[in-house]
C-alpha cells in the first residue's frame, strides 16, 4: 500500500487503490499487482492488505530500479557494495570500534541502494502479525558475572542480572502485545539445555529465569545450541511464502557473552535448511569486554561477524554491547528486539528517535 | 428421534439407494435458509427381517422451511430401487402436487446422485405455491404478498407459511420468509472466517410472522448467518425497528434492508479507517515498529527513544512502549494508548505502564493528522512519563 505522504490531505484517497481482501476480492491489493509477485514489482506494496509496508525503507520498491547486483552468493559479507552499510559485518567494519549499533539510516537518496543481496534471493513471507514462538538462549559463561555493567544508580551489576530483567520485560511485553506468542528458555553452557517451553505464559518462563548460575565454559558449540532448537521445531512450509502468512514464526534470541573467537560452525543439512527457511530468525546480543579505549582487544570483533553466518537472508536482528558500559544499552537492545521479526525493518534502517528532526525522520520513513 | 449423523444413517440405508442419501445428506440445502442441512430420521425397512445387511429405504426428512420444519416422510421400495420414492408430506394432507410438473419425477433417474435432492427441490417450490394459495384467506396477507412478488428484489427470495386457522377463534396466521438483497461482497474477510462452523453462504433473512388476519400482531426476527453476525458485532449488534401498526411489508423491508447495508457499510468503513491510521502510523513512526495487526489494524505497537536534555546527567537514552488499541466503533471512539516503560516494573511484577484515553483527537481528522498530533503528544506526555516511571517503578 502506499504511504501518504505527511501533510498530504487526501492521504486516504491514496489508498483506495488497493481494496482489503473480500468474497469478492480473495486477492486483496493483489490485483493490481504485476502477476510475478517479486520484490521487482512496481509496486512497493506487499500482496496482502497489510498496511505500512516498509518496502520504501527496505529498498524493495527501490528493487526495480537498483536491479541485483552480481553476488548471487549467501553469505553476508557482502561483497556488493550497495548492500555495505546494511550488512552487520560489513557494517561493524566500516565504523570505528565502539559503536554501539548500525548507524543511523542515511539520507533518502541512497536508501534506495540498502538491500543486502541475499535478501533478493530469499522469499519474504507477507507482513503479518503471526504468533512468534521465541527462543530465548541465555549463555550462562562466567562473563555474564562480571560486575562491569553500569546501572542506573551508578551502581555496578553484571550481564546475567540484566538479562533476566530484560528477559521478563521481553516475555511480558510480547504477551501484552498478543496472548499467541509463545516462549522457550535455553541455557548454554558448554552444551545447550532447554530449560522451558514453548509457553504463552510469561510466568511460567519468568519461574525458570531467576536460579541460574554462572560457570566457567570452555566453549561454545553452535551446532550442538541449534540442534537442540531443530529438534523441538517444526518449521511451517507454505506453498506460497510471499503470499500466504505462516502460521507461526520461530525467533532464536541469544544473548551471549564469551569470547570464542571465531565461529567454528560446519552446520548439517538439517540446519542449514533451518537456517534458510523465511520463517526461522536468528537474533543476537553480543555482550563484550571491547570498550572505544580497547583497539588491542578486537577479537570479539571477529565472533561477532560470524554470527552474521546465521543471517541467510539478512533480515536478523544482531547488536553489540559493552559489558563495561551503562546497563541501558542492554535493556535497550532488548526493546528493539521486541520487534516483529516480519514487521520490523532491515536493522540498518531501524529509527525510534522522537528527536526534534522531524522532517528528516518522516522523509525517510517515507520515500 | 434425534437425527442420525450422515455415516450412520448413510451405514444404515439400503445400498443401492445410498448415492441418492447421500447427495441428500451431505450437500442438501434447500430453500433460503441455508445455514440448517436437512436431515434425516426414523430409518425403517419395509423389507422383512430375513433380509441381510443394511435395509433401509424409509425415513422422514426433516426441511427447515419459512423458519418451520417440515416433516415428510420419503418412501422408496427396496425390492425395486429403481422407482421413485412416495411422499407423505407431515400434516399437510391438502398438499398435492401435481405429479406432471415434477420434473426430476417425470424423469426420474435412480443412477443420478442428486436426482432425490432436485426433486425435494422442486416439491419444496410446489409446496411454497401452495402456502401462498392458503394465503386467500385473508385479503390483508394476501395484499401483503402480491405486493412483495411484484418487487424483484424480493419477490424471488420469500418463503410463506400459512398456519392453520385455529378452529376456535377462527384466527389464522402466517409467516414470510425473506432474504434480503444486502451485498456482504466488500466485508473484510478475516471478520467473517471467525467462525469455528462451515459458514455456508452470507445471507440475511427477515421473518416476518403475523399472529393475525389482520396484522395486528406482527413479528419481525432478522436472522444472519454465522459469519455476518460475527462480523457486524455479535447477535446484540443490530436492532431491527418494531413492525409499525398499519404497516406493511413493502414498507417495512426496504427499511430494514436499508439498515443492515448502513451496518455492513459502517463496519467496512471502520475497517478502512483503521487500516488508514494505522498507515499513517507507520509512515510517521515505522522504522520503530513493533508489531501492528495487519489483518484487521486493530492495534500497533511503536517503539519510541526520547532524549534527555538535562546537561548534568549522563544523556541517558529512555524507551518508552505506547499501545495502540483500536476500538471496533473506530474513528468514533478514541484509540487507547497504553505507555509502557521497558526498565521499570509495578510491585506486583508488571511492567510500569499507564493507560491514557482522553488525548486530543478528532474523529474527523485524517490518518495522517491523527499520526501527527500523536506524535506532539508523545512528544509533551513521554518525559513526564519516564518521570513518574522513575519515581514509582522499580527497576
Amino acid at each position: 500500500m502506499e504511504i501518504p505522504e505527511p501533510g498530504q490531505a487526501d492521504g486516504e484517497e491514496r489508498m483506495v487503490d488497493l481494496r482489503p481482501r473480500t468474497r469478492s476480492n480473495p486477492e486483496g491489493a493483489e490485483d493490481r499487482r504485476s502477476s510475478n509477485g517479486s520484490l521487482s514489482n512496481v509496486l512497493p506494496s506487499p500482496p496482502q492488505p497489510a498496511v505500512g509496508s516498509r518496502v520504501e525503507g527496505e529498498g524493495e520498491a527501490a528493487s526495480s530500479d537498483s536491479p541485483p547486483t552480481t553476488a548471487p552468493t549467501i553469505t553476508a559479507a557482502a561483497p556488493a557494495p550497495v548492500a555495505a552499510a546494511s550488512n552487520p559485518a560489513s557494517g561493524m567494519s566500516a565504523m570505528a570500534s565502539g559503536t554501539k549499533e548500525r548507524p543511523k539510516p542515511p539520507q533518502p537518496s541512497s536508501l534506495s541502494t540498502q538491500i543486502p543481496p541475499s535478501a533478493e534471493l530469499h522469499l519474504r513471507a507477507p507482513r503479518v502479525n503471526c504468533p512468534e514462538k521465541v527462543i530465548i538462549c541465555l549463555d550462562l559463561s562466567e562473563e555474564m558475572s562480571l560486575q562491569k555493567l553500569e546501572s542506573f544508580n551508578g551502581s555496578k551489576t553484571n550481564a546475567l542480572n540484566i538479562s533476566q530483567k530484560m528477559v521478563e520485560m521481553f516475555v511480558r511485553t510480547k504477551h501484552k502485545i498478543d496472548k499467541r506468542h509463545e516462549f522457550a528458555l535455553v541455557v548454554v553452557n558448554d552444551d545447550a539445555m532447554w530449560l522451558s517451553g514453548f509457553t504463552s505464559d510469561p510466568r511460567e518462563l519468568c519461574s525458570c529465569l531467576y536460579d541460574l548460575e554462572t560457570n566457567v565454559c570452555e566453549s561454545f558449540n553452535l551446532e550442538d545450541l541449534l540442534n537442540v532448537i531443530l529438534q523441538k521445531l517444526e518449521l511451517p512450509q507454505m506453498e506460497n511464502v510471499q503470499t500466504i502468512p505462516p502460521p507461526f514464526v520461530v525467533r532464536t534470541l541469544l544473548i551471549f557473552s564469551r569470547h570464542a573467537g571465531m565461529l567454528q560452525f560446519n552446520p548439517s543439512d538439517a540446519i542449514k535448511k533451518m537456517l534458510q527457511s523465511p520463517y526461522f530468525f536468528f537474533d543476537l546480543v553480543y555482550l563484550h569486554n571491547g570498550t572505544e579505549e580497547q583497539t588491542e582487544d578486537t577479537s570479539w570483533k571477529d565472533a561477532y561477524a560470524s554470527f552474521s553466518e546465521l543471517d541467510s537472508k539478512g533480515m536478523c536482528y544482531q547488536f553489540e554491547v559493552s559489558l563495561c558500559g551503562p546497563a541501558i544499552e542492554l535493556h535497550n537492545c532488548m526493546a528493539k528486539l521486541l520487534c516483529h521479526p516480519l514487521q520490523r525493518p532491515f536493522q540498518s534502517h531501524a529509527s525510534y528517535s522522537l528527536l526534534e528532526d522531524d522532517d528528516t525522520q518522516e522523509t525517510e520513513a517515507t520515500v | 428421534m434425534s437425527s442420525l449423523s450422515p455415516e450412520v444413517a448413510l451405514s444404515r440405508i439400503y445400498p443401492e439407494l445410498r448415492l441418492l442419501l447421500c447427495t441428500v445428506i451431505r450437500n442438501g440445502r434447500v430453500g433460503l435458509d441455508s445455514s440448517n442441512c436437512l436431515r434425516i430420521t426414523d430409518l425403517k425397512s419395509g423389507c422383512t427381517s430375513l433380509m441381510p445387511g443394511p435395509s433401509c429405504d424409509r425415513f422422514k426428512i426433516h426441511i427447515p422451511y419459512a423458519g418451520e420444519t417440515l416433516k415428510w416422510d420419503i418412501i422408496f421400495n427396496a425390492r425395486d430401487p429403481a422407482l421413485p420414492p412416495d411422499f407423505i408430506f407431515g400434516e399437510d394432507a391438502d398438499f398435492l402436487p401435481e405429479p406432471s410438473e415434477l420434473t426430476h419425477l417425470v424423469s426420474w433417474d435412480a443412477g443420478k446422485p442428486e436426482c432425490l435432492l432436485l426433486l425435494v427441490k422442486e416439491m419444496l417450490q410446489q409446496y411454497h405455491q401452495y402456502q401462498c394459495q392458503r394465503l386467500r384467506d385473508s385479503s390483508r396477507l394476501l395484499f401483503e404478498y402480491d405486493s412483495l412478488l411484484e418487487d424483484p428484489n424480493y419477490g424471488r427470495s420469500m418463503e410463506i407459511y400459512a398456519g392453520r386457522k385455529n378452529s376456535w377463534t377462527g384466527e389464522f396466521s402466517a409467516r414470510f420468509l425473506l432474504k434480503l438483497p444486502v451485498d456482504f461482497s466488500n466485508i473484510p474477510i478475516y471478520l467473517l472466517k471467525d467462525t469455528s462452523l462451515d459458514p455456508g453462504e452470507d445471507v440475511a433473512l427477515l421473518s416476518v410472522s403475523f399472529e393475525d388476519a389482520e396484522a395486528t400482531q406482527v413479528f419481525p426476527k432478522l436472522y444472519l448467518s454465522p459469519g455476518i453476525e460475527h462480523a457486524l458485532g455479535g447477535p446484540s449488534a443490530l436492532h431491527i425497528p418494531a413492525f409499525p401498526s398499519g404497516g406493511c411489508l413493502i414498507d417495512y423491508v426496504p427499511q430494514v434492508c436499508q439498515l443492515l447495508t448502513n451496518k455492513v457499510q459502517y463496519v467496512i468503513q471502520g475497517y478502512h479507517k483503521r487500516r488508514e491510521y494505522i498507515a499513517a502510523f507507520l509512515s510517521h513512526f515505522g522504522m520503530g515498529v513493533v508489531e501492528y495487526d495487519a489483518v484487521g489494524f486493530t492495534k500497533l505497537t511503536l517503539l519510541l527513544m526520547w532524549k534527555d536534555f538535562c546537561v548534568l546527567v549522563h544523556v541517558v537514552e529512555l524507551c518508552s512502549v505506547p499501545v495502540v488499541d483500536l476500538p471496533l466503533y473506530f474513528p468514533r471512539d478514541q484509540p487507547t494508548l497504553t505507555f509502557q516503560s521497558v526498565y521499570h516494573f509495578t510491585s506486583s511484577g508488571q511492567l510500569y505502564s499507564q493507560v491514557q484515553k482522553s488525548y486530543p483527537y478528532s474523529p474527523r481528522w485524517d490518518g495522517n493528522e491523527m499520526a501527527k498530533r500523536a506524535k506532539v503528544y508523545f512528544k509533551g506526555f513521554i518525559p513526564q512519563f519516564q518521570d513518574g516511571a522513575f519515581a514509582n517503578g522499580k527497576l
